[in-house]
């Protein structure tokens, strides 16, 4: 189920700047094209993600950070912002569950 | 072959060993439901449905997002004698008003007595008891489970079976009326020794939404109708990993697989090499792809890069279908690869002939076959006139034979246009070579994104909400740039005076909010641009083929404005185009 790089499972939770610039890389890789994103940068209409594009950023996201994003949460991640602070809460239930 | 009614089907497959199964996001098996059980449990929802003061004949809208309650509630109605309508669940809890807005036309339209739905929705969807009314309740599936139903209710072949809203838009929904007869003809043809020639030991898998006609008759009602087996998989589970997809089939040796073309896509995209690596593909032996127009390029691209772990190009079968003619239309001949036509692109579109070319590259159109009608129904291409035209020559797709529609539902004149002469006239452009059918485009202006069908109207309504925007100078439209995709387009005209600013921004923001669509480009373009006409559809013809001859200039990026080089030099050009774009449709007659 998940990608090779699962270091984040063992870890105590990462500090904020490490999960936000990883949570960049992938978004970017998922862009397919230069972006300078702001946490508040909405995916659909700042970068342009269509809803195939969101799924395939979550996915990419449990590859990256070994984590399952319940499906009825994704709608809930419309900005960069909330992308990362799914990321965080769902590291943290990893961490303390 | 006797054809059955839905309750004898069901009742049918109950003494066969075949059911469903349901599978977890991961592709984990659920749980499964022998079609033994599942007629068992679509009594005692009957026998609820009755309790709640239901009659036979009635109409009821289904509006469960599960797979396993869905077929439930679908089935049990259809065994009280009730008319189900199934309709898209939300997609978010969070903008529950505008799917309010959005469904409330259909459960209009359907006249349904009832909704039901899960315990979760109900609390949301019991407005529709007020908006509506001929609904009088409003019903969770969880609590209608009643006194088991004695027998399935005594319908005929020619009663209706179930509305099908997948036509039409949501500002104007059509609801499809099949019979039982339609239904039993369509999954017979489709099973049979012209389709796919089903067995007891053939193994379905499926992800498309049950709310949509290749998924629920496609796949649920087929396997039902055959008695084989097949699981169900969420359609978000697929979008989000198109690799479940494909480790399903290989894990559980399935043999039947339908999706729309951008579903390979996917599958080509972002299946990665790790994914692959214990696959094995080679017992799928029917890679059904329909829904939306099939690609050759992507057909190619998706056997090259899935022959190593086991899957034939044989294994292809594009076809058509549409929702007026129950669902399939024609097939190819099953084990053989893809047919392709490579035509003159310039003679297909100025000329409407299907002209063979061998030059390839991009002065060649790449066509896919869709092979052949059923027996006992007919495919004809019509000109303008209505006259059939030979082969090679594009027209109008003409549909005729027992799996085509009663009529919309409530609509007697569009029904009666639809199906004048005796011919179910699909909207879509197609031609004939040695008797097989290409489809090369649409009548209708309708726009078509994964699978899905949208229309210009509801964009554009959506567009119109924002502020500045100039109402009734909205403009959305669908355009094919070489074998790509639809990308979808709108053009505008700010308010007379108001400075463009972040518009398109907010129009994209809009239309995506309401209709869940993302709009690839937003053309805000000076005042005075798009002709003011009664027909909406005119202004549309009008506008894509300036946006499509460059004469509407537009720099790069996803949202653009556009450039106010050679203003009038333009609007000159594009008066004079439009005058001879009129004039040539005149000539050609209702096309």
């Amino acid at each position: 189920m998940f990608g090779e790089d699962c270091e984040y499972l063992a870890m105590t939770p990462p500090d904020a700047d490490t999960v936000g610039r990883d949570v960049l890389t992938v978004l970017r890789r998922v862009c397919r094209r230069p972006v300078e994103p702001a946490a508040n940068s909405t995916l659909a209409a700042d970068l342009g993600f269509d809803s195939l594009q969101t799924l395939e950023f979550v996915a990419e996201l449990e590859d990256r950070f070994g984590i399952i994003v319940p499906i009825d949460q994704v709608p809930r991640i419309q900005t960069v912002g909330e992308a990362v602070n799914c990321v965080r809460s769902l590291l943290a239930e990893n961490v303390h569950p | 072959m006797a054809l059955l009614t839905l309750p004898e089907a069901v009742c049918a497959a109950a003494r066969t060993g075949g059911g469903y199964g349901y599978l977890a996001e991961d592709g984990r098996t659920a749980s499964r439901q022998s079609f033994a059980e599942l007629l068992d449990d679509a009594l005692s929802i009957g026998g609820g449905l009755h309790d709640a003061g239901l009659r036979p004949g009635e109409t009821i809208a289904v509006i469960v997002p599960e797979a396993r309650d869905f077929l439930t509630a679908f089935l049990g109605a259809a065994c009280a004698g009730l008319v189900p309508a199934p309709l898209y669940p939300p997609a978010r809890l969070d903008q529950f008003e505008a799917y309010l807005r959005q469904t409330a036309p259909a459960v209009r339209v359907s006249r349904a007595a009832a909704v039901v739905t899960t315990t979760g929705l109900r609390r949301i969807l019991g407005a529709l008891q007020a908006d509506v009314s001929t609904v009088r309740a409003v019903l969770a599936i969880e609590r209608l489970r009643g006194a088991r139903l004695q027998a399935v209710a005594p319908v005929k072949l020619d009663d209706p079976v179930f509305l099908q809203f997948t036509s039409g838009s949501t500002s104007d929904p059509k609801g499809v009326v099949l019979t039982h007869r339609n239904l039993a003809e369509n999954v017979t043809a489709i099973a049979g020794p012209h389709g796919l020639r089903l067995t007891d030991t053939d193994r379905g898998i499926s992800w498309l939404p049950l709310f949509h006609d290749m998924g629920l008759i496609g796949m649920a009602l087929t396997v039902l109708y055959r008695g084989c087996f097949t699981d169900f998989l969420s359609p978000l589970a697929f979008l989000k990993r198109p690799a479940t997809w494909l480790r399903v089939i290989s894990r559980t040796r399935a043999t039947i697989s339908f999706a729309p073309n951008f579903a390979y896509d996917l599958c080509v995209r972002r299946v990665q090499p790790r994914d692959m690596a214990d696959l094995d593909l080679s017992c799928w032996r029917v890679a059904g792809c329909g829904a939306e127009p099939v690609r050759a390029e992507t057909l190619a691209a998706f056997a090259k890069k899935f022959a190593d772990v086991g899957f034939r190009a044989e294994a292809f079968l594009p076809s058509y279908g549409m929702a007026e003619h129950t669902l399939a239309v024609t097939f190819p001949p099953l084990d053989r690869a893809p047919r392709v036509d490579a035509v003159n692109a310039e003679q297909l579109s100025s000329a409407r002939r299907a002209v063979p070319s061998s030059t390839g590259g991009a002065a060649c159109t790449e066509l896919v076959s869709c092979g052949r009608p059923f027996p006992g129904h007919d495919v004809r291409i019509a000109g303008p006139s209505g006259r059939s035209l030979a082969e090679r020559h594009v027209g109008q797709i003409l549909l005729r034979g027992p799996s085509v529609f009663r009529g919309y539902l409530g609509r007697e004149d569009l029904s009666r246009e639809t199906l004048a002469g005796g011919w179910l006239h699909s909207g879509d452009l197609g031609y004939l070579a040695d008797g097989e059918l290409y489809v090369c485009g649409r009548v209708k202006d309708t726009i078509i994104v994964n699978g899905r069908n949208y229309y210009p109207h509801d964009l554009e309504q959506a567009a119109s909400d924002v502020e500045g925007v100039r109402k009734g100078r909205v403009v959305a439209f669908g355009t094919q740039p070489g074998t790509g995709r639809d990308r979808i387009v709108i053009v505008l005209e700010p308010i007379h005076g108001q400075p463009a600013g972040d518009l398109a921004e907010r129009v994209r923001g809009r239309v995506i909010e309401a209709t869940g669509v993302l709009v690839d480009e937003v053309v805000v373009a000076p005042s005075g641009t798009i002709p003011k006409t009664t027909s909406g559809k005119l202004q549309r013809v009008r506008v894509r083929q300036w946006y499509e001859s460059g004469v509407l200039l537009r720099p790069r990026g996803v949202t653009s404005r556009v450039r106010l080089v050679g203003y009038l030099v333009r609007t000159q050009l594009v008066y004079a185009r439009a005058h001879a774009a009129d004039m040539l449709r005149g000539l050609a007659g209702r096309h």
